[in-house]
């Protein structure tokens, strides 16, 4: 089996006059949760329709598991499971007949599809309520649910648009622990699209961003914490001045200075030592209660990229 | 492709029974009943004997049955946000279309022929003379091929109908429309028809003398070409690339 499970090269895609993906070029290594950021209309799922092989590619070309999404969208979708922003499921059918039809239509047996299933909804802790129709359940419930529908043919590679999405704290909590103990039980590999930063810190091996249909950066979370949000200092405390800030400015290792309120955060060049900015702010006579150093979150990072790259 | 028809089939068979349009198809078993009991009781022998209700149920019954049930099936799918999960599958596009199309065009048939069979037991009860009587042949063999015909029709239509609805109620709203100029046509050729032999009794004098399987065989022929024409225009507007950017 292949190490890379989707290939684009110059992926692009057009809706009459509007670009909805602009000459995307990546690689998804096999086996990894792979996320896919970027602000609502970026084409994160357009994306996902191109290699799911649901529409062509205005230019370029994709291949996912091994198979060219133009010429083999069919089998594209055979090995692969996808949760589509909405769960999906039908709400006039019980839990366990949206799983029966799906298997049916996946060309498993029913006794696969039984056997799947109880393994399925067990590690979800739906099994018992497997004969209730899911019109009543809440949207979290259902969310698993959809999760259990995409993994049960056993895809290879798993298509998560927003999974989370709508979802209340305890809810999407759910959904990332049912989610990352399947990729690790089953070795899928995950695409997986969200707004939630957090989420995708947790979860991912590495991520790409995406604005205006252009990708802008592609990376391990660490790397790109590290390329783009460098280290800062963070001093809580009283007395800081206008003309502390400006000589911080001036500084050589210092990025940025910035006060807000009680917060005096100073963005730095490089990892250096604080000690001489932290006698630099104290020496001003500022009163300073704590000073925290520390790294921008992926969050931070993906705000800078978006500030940063052209509308 | 069987196999995957029949998952298809089995899981709208399961939401026809259970979906949302359940209310509508009780009301439509009450008006099935109207037409199975009441109209056969009081008509009696004339039952089995009147082409002109025999073709009413044939035609009205199937169109009225698939034009509740096909909506569901299409517009359903997208107002309630299952029909990309549907595309994403492995399931071809001619699969998932002949599998929606047929459940609403049995259930059609299906209501039609048990008004029918209802309906020859009330009328042979109410008018009983000692021996059984059935259907003429040249009336009930066309009917039962054209209900199945005119339920396959309306069935093509809701689809293209359903797949520009926002919702499951317009598309239903516009089939009804829809149905109503097939039938507004008839009327008016009934009329043209008595206008230039003098009145309708001498209209459908006329009919009479026209041979009954002749007559048959040339509607079912042209529903026959319409129904064919129809699949094939709904089976280019149901492709995916072109269903996923209607979403």
């Amino acid at each position: 089996m292949s190490d890379i499970a989707i290939t684009t090269e110059h992926l692009t895609r057009d809706f009459e006059s509007v670009r909805a993906l602009d000459d995307l070029s990546l690689e998804v290594p096999a086996g990894s949760i792979f996320g896919f950021l970027g602000p609502n209309g970026s084409g994160k799922t357009t994306t996902i329709n191109l290699l799911l092989g649901l529409f062509e590619p205005t230019g370029g070309s994709a291949r996912v598991l091994g198979y060219d999404t133009v010429e083999a969208g069919d089998a594209i979708r055979a090995n692969t499971g996808a949760v589509l922003h909405e769960p999906g499921v039908y709400e006039e059918l019980t839990a366990e007949e949206n799983l029966q039809f799906f298997g049916r239509a996946a060309r498993m047996d029913r006794v696969a599809i039984e056997a799947r299933s109880r393994d399925l909804l067990g590690n979800l802790g739906l099994w018992q309520r497997r004969y209730e129709r899911v019109e009543g359940w809440s949207r979290g419930m259902r969310q698993q649910l959809a999760l259990a529908r995409a993994m049960l043919h056993r895809p290879r590679l798993l298509f998560l648009d927003e999974p989370t999405a709508g979802l209340d704290v305890m809810a999407s909590a759910d959904v990332r622990e049912s989610l990352a103990a399947l990729a690790e039980s089953e070795g899928v590999t995950i695409f997986l699209t969200t707004h939630d930063m957090a989420e995708a810190e947790r979860l991912c091996a590495s991520v790409a961003v995406i604005r205006d249909g252009r990708l802008i950066t592609v990376g391990n979370p660490d790397v790109l914490r590290a390329r783009h949000g460098g280290p800062h200092l963070d001093f809580i405390g009283h007395g800081f001045s206008g003309e502390l800030v400006a000589r911080l400015q001036a500084h050589p290792q210092v990025v940025a200075a910035e006060l807000t309120e009680e917060h005096l955060v100073i963005d730095l060049r490089d990892d250096i030592s604080a000690a001489s900015l932290v006698r630099l702010v104290v020496e001003s006579g500022a009163e300073v209660e704590e000073v925290r150093r520390g790294q921008a979150n992926l969050e931070e990072v993906f705000i800078t990229l978006m500030n940063e790259a052209p509308s | 492709m069987i196999a995957d028809l029949r998952a298809v089939i089995w899981k709208e068979w399961r939401s026809l029974i259970h979906g949302q349009n359940r209310r509508q198809l009780l009301i439509m078993l009450a008006s099935l009943a109207f037409w199975a009991v009441w109209l056969p009781f009081q008509t009696g022998a004339d039952w089995m004997t009147d082409g002109v209700i025999s073709i009413l149920i044939s035609v009205l019954l199937p169109a009225l049955v698939v034009a509740i049930t096909v909506p569901p099936a299409f517009a359903g799918e997208r107002e309630r946000k299952t029909l990309a999960t549907l595309l994403a599958t492995r399931l071809p596009d001619q699969a998932i279309l002949y599998g929606k199309l047929i459940v609403p065009v049995v259930a059609g048939w299906v209501a039609m022929a048990a008004v029918l069979l209802v309906g020859l037991l009330v009328a042979n009860a109410a008018s009983w003379d000692g021996s059984p009587r059935f259907y003429d042949p040249v009336v009930i063999v066309p009917d039962l091929l054209i209900g199945l015909l005119v339920a396959v029709a309306t069935a093509a239509v809701g689809v293209g109908i359903s797949l520009r609805a926002r919702r499951v109620q317009d598309a239903q709203q516009m089939i009804s429309m829809m149905l109503m100029l097939p039938a507004m046509g008839l009327g008016l050729l009934l009329f043209i028809l008595a206008e230039m032999t003098g009145g309708i009794a001498d209209a459908a004098a006329q009919l009479d003398g026209i041979n009954g399987w002749l007559v048959a065989l040339v509607v079912i022929a042209i529903l026959v070409v319409v129904d064919v024409a129809l699949l094939i225009v709904a089976q280019r507007r149901f492709r995916r690339g072109r269903l996923i950017t209607l979403l």
